[in-house]
């Protein structure tokens, strides 16, 4: 399902009390992001699009309760200790009306760097240090999520993967809006897939694990992206059907039949996250602990 | 990567002297086989004689879920005291009960921490259904609380929980997945897990591509995710899956200690016969006879693994004294041990799967090429075993 970003930057403003809309930025599933700026500081300001729930005592108890779990879950960002993930700003997560239609608003701290998506774009390959940071980063991320709020975010791909500052800085996971907390409903419209296609896990695609997804879930989408990023290419690229029947049934390519001058260590780390059964990706603390060694 | 003899009768001398060949790293015994007082005599002696020697006690829980009948062959076990309601029918009502569970489980763990014993082996039932079904619920339950009752007990050594699944069940890709995820996933998790596969006594069983690689992708799931995993009973299977990250693979010395089957507890079904003396070949993952070594041997001299335990088959086995067991119950285990010393892997390296696959597919070239010299095998020695086993390590390999 798609939406309309808000393009009447004046009428945000109007609802926003004290904000100064710069930029529209860029609009992705549910939400529509754009640079504005609070009390003279910039930040990330973030719409969600609400869908419509119906009209009867259910579908807005229904809606009621998603809204309460999606300003729960955004506001986890705050208790997040690591670096790695963004942090909430100013605009606490608020529900408001723009042109008939409901949104979430909220803000984050604004990042300067690139995102990964920015440098494949580019054309840019990293050397195995670079990636093994990058996936050390989110991992660390997923860690922090999935270690102590039962999270997993669902939505990890390059276009959510920025830096801080410059490439050498760290590597920030944008996006917590379709998280899920494991014992919770999820923060999706209902029926629709989670994830963005390309990055969905297998047992994405599978109603019946939607709600017993860990954070094995989350590691193969950091897989699939640290892949793009090693190799410029996506594992499951030069298959053959739909890409839902190929995340499903094709085995993926492994980093060296694309990168063949690749560090075979790491090209094993990254091919693990891409298995499609969770329990053979292993755990999140043996992935951590390999990035590190490598590193090191 | 080690082999375990898993002990079938009273103490003997194979297992003391498997420890001092080399060519077993543990022992498993149950309370079915042992007197209790001599049991422990046995183990100390082993523990102050091997220091390093693995010990696990089964405490064959699944025995006492078998339909009662006096004639069930239960051997010594009542007068262990792991459970004071031994007699106490296990049906699925006394199952579901957590207080049973809680008291059947701290009975044995509580047993078993005062045994010189190197970990904890939780009881469990063995799941014949589909692992989906209320009885592998009932298993999975048995898991959790174990896990439970060791924290609450505050014992000392690691707790492997008892996972035993009737062959068959491992047909169900998914259920195998699914059960994996579980167990993966646990949120206070054992050590490891001790692995049993009832067979019916029928190789085909176990030997089914389907089936081995389920299992494989068990083993190697367990084990990438931290778990420890002995499979017991395991024999040439579990060698081999020691290239899949298992732990420890076990053989005893009569084909019933071998493969796994609660029928072992069940009312005798008339007399065993002898079975005939045979040769362990590491190249062709195989026991043969006496004779089809003698004849193959000159045709493909590599099916001879010249080990130490090989000595007294040197020259076709003649010396070899019928009535004694130990000779060749060493050379089995001596063979079984240089398998797991070829092909296992502590790494989970694919490249060990894929030596595992190319040492099979040596020995199912072997077996073709002394058929076309004419040399025939008995079905329970010839090739019908590999193939099995490749299209199992394939289908893992194809997983990863």
């Amino acid at each position: 399902m798609s939406f309309n970003p808000p393009l009447d930057l004046a009428l945000i403003e109007k609802e926003l009390p004290g904000w100064r809309v710069l930029q529209f930025i860029k609009k992705g599933g549910f939400k529509a992001a754009y640079r504005g700026e609070f009390n003279g500081k910039v930040e990330a300001l973030k719409l969600f699009h609400l869908p419509d729930f119906g009209t009867d005592a259910e579908e807005v108890a229904a809606k009621e309760a998603f809204v309460k779990r999606f300003i729960r879950e955004t506001r986890l960002l705050q208790e997040c200790e690591t670096p790695h993930l963004v942090k909430l700003a100013s605009l606490d997560p608020t529900t408001i009306q723009l042109g008939g239609v409901e949104f979430i608003a909220y803000s984050e701290e604004f990042l300067q760097g690139e995102s990964i998506h920015d440098l494949i774009v580019a054309g840019i390959l990293p050397n195995e240090v670079e990636v093994a940071n990058m996936m050390l980063g989110v991992a660390r991320a997923i860690e922090e999520l999935w270690g102590k709020h039962s999270c997993v975010h669902r939505d990890i791909k390059p276009d959510n993967l920025k830096f801080r500052s410059d490439r050498s800085g760290a590597i920030v996971v944008l996006d917590l809006g379709i998280s899920f907390d494991a014992e919770g409903t999820r923060l999706t419209e209902t029926g629709a897939f989670p994830g963005t296609p390309p990055f969905r896990a297998p047992e994405m695609l599978t109603p019946a694990y939607w709600d017993n997804l860990t954070e094995r879930t989350d590691m193969y989408c950091l897989g699939v992206s640290a892949f793009i990023f090693a190799t410029g290419k996506h594992p499951l690229e030069d298959g053959s059907g739909s890409l839902t029947g190929r995340i499903l049934n094709e085995p993926p390519k492994k980093v060296l039949e694309y990168r063949p001058g690749f560090d075979p260590k790491l090209a094993s780390i990254i091919d693990r996250m891409n298995r499609k059964a969770p329990p053979l990706r292993g755990t999140l603390g043996k992935l951590i602990a390999d990035l590190e060694a490598f590193i090191s | 990567m080690k082999l375990y003899c898993q002990c079938g009768s009273g103490p003997g001398t194979k297992a003391s002297r498997g420890f001092e060949e080399q060519v077993i790293d543990g022992i498993i015994v149950g309370p079915k086989e042992h007197v209790p007082g001599t049991l422990r005599d046995m183990l100390e002696s082993l523990t102050a004689d091997f220091p390093h020697a693995d010990i696990l006690f089964d405490p064959q829980y699944y025995a006492l879920n078998l339909p009662q009948n006096s004639k069930n062959r239960f051997g010594h076990m009542e007068k262990f005291k792991q459970w004071p309601n031994f007699h106490a029918r296990r049906t699925e009502a006394y199952l579901r009960d957590r207080e049973n569970v809680v008291a059947d489980i701290g009975g044995s763990l509580s047993f078993q921490e005062t045994l010189p014993t190197t970990r904890l082996v939780a009881p469990n039932i063995v799941v014949n259904r589909s692992l989906d079904s209320r009885l592998g619920q009932i298993a999975e339950t048995f898991i959790v609380t174990a896990s439970e009752v060791h924290k609450d007990l505050g014992l000392s050594k690691p707790l492997l929980c008892t996972l035993a699944v009737g062959a068959e069940t491992l047909s169900q890709t998914e259920e195998v997945q699914r059960l994996a995820n579980t167990l993966i996933s646990l949120p206070n998790p054992p050590a490891g897990f001790y692995l049993l596969v009832e067979t019916s006594g029928d190789p085909s069983d176990l030997y089914d591509a389907r089936r081995y690689g389920n299992l494989l992708f068990l083993i190697y799931s367990l084990k990438l995710n931290g778990f420890e995993v002995v499979w017991g009973y395991s024999d040439i299977l579990g060698a081999i899956a020691t290239c899949a990250g298992l732990d420890a693979a076990s053989s005893g010395w009569f084909g019933t200690l071998r493969s796994f089957s609660t029928s072992r507890f069940a009312p005798a079904e008339g007399m065993a016969s002898r079975p005939r003396t045979k040769y362990f070949s590491v190249h062709l993952k195989n026991r043969i006879l006496l004779a089809e070594l003698r004849l193959a041997r000159r045709l493909a001299p590599q099916i001879f693994s010249s080990l130490a335990t090989d000595a007294p088959y040197v020259n076709g086995g003649e010396i070899i004294d019928p009535e004694d067991d130990t000779e060749k119950c060493l050379q089995s285990w001596g063979g079984l041990t240089a398998l797991i010393q070829a092909i296992g892997s502590q790494e989970l390296e694919v490249d060990a799967i894929d030596r595992a696959l190319l040492d099979c597919e040596e020995a199912w070239a072997t077996y073709q090429e002394l058929r076309s010299r004419a040399v025939r095998f008995e079905p329970d020695t010839s090739s019908g075993h590999l193939r099995p086993i490749i299209e199992g390590l394939q289908e893992l390999k194809d997983e990863l």
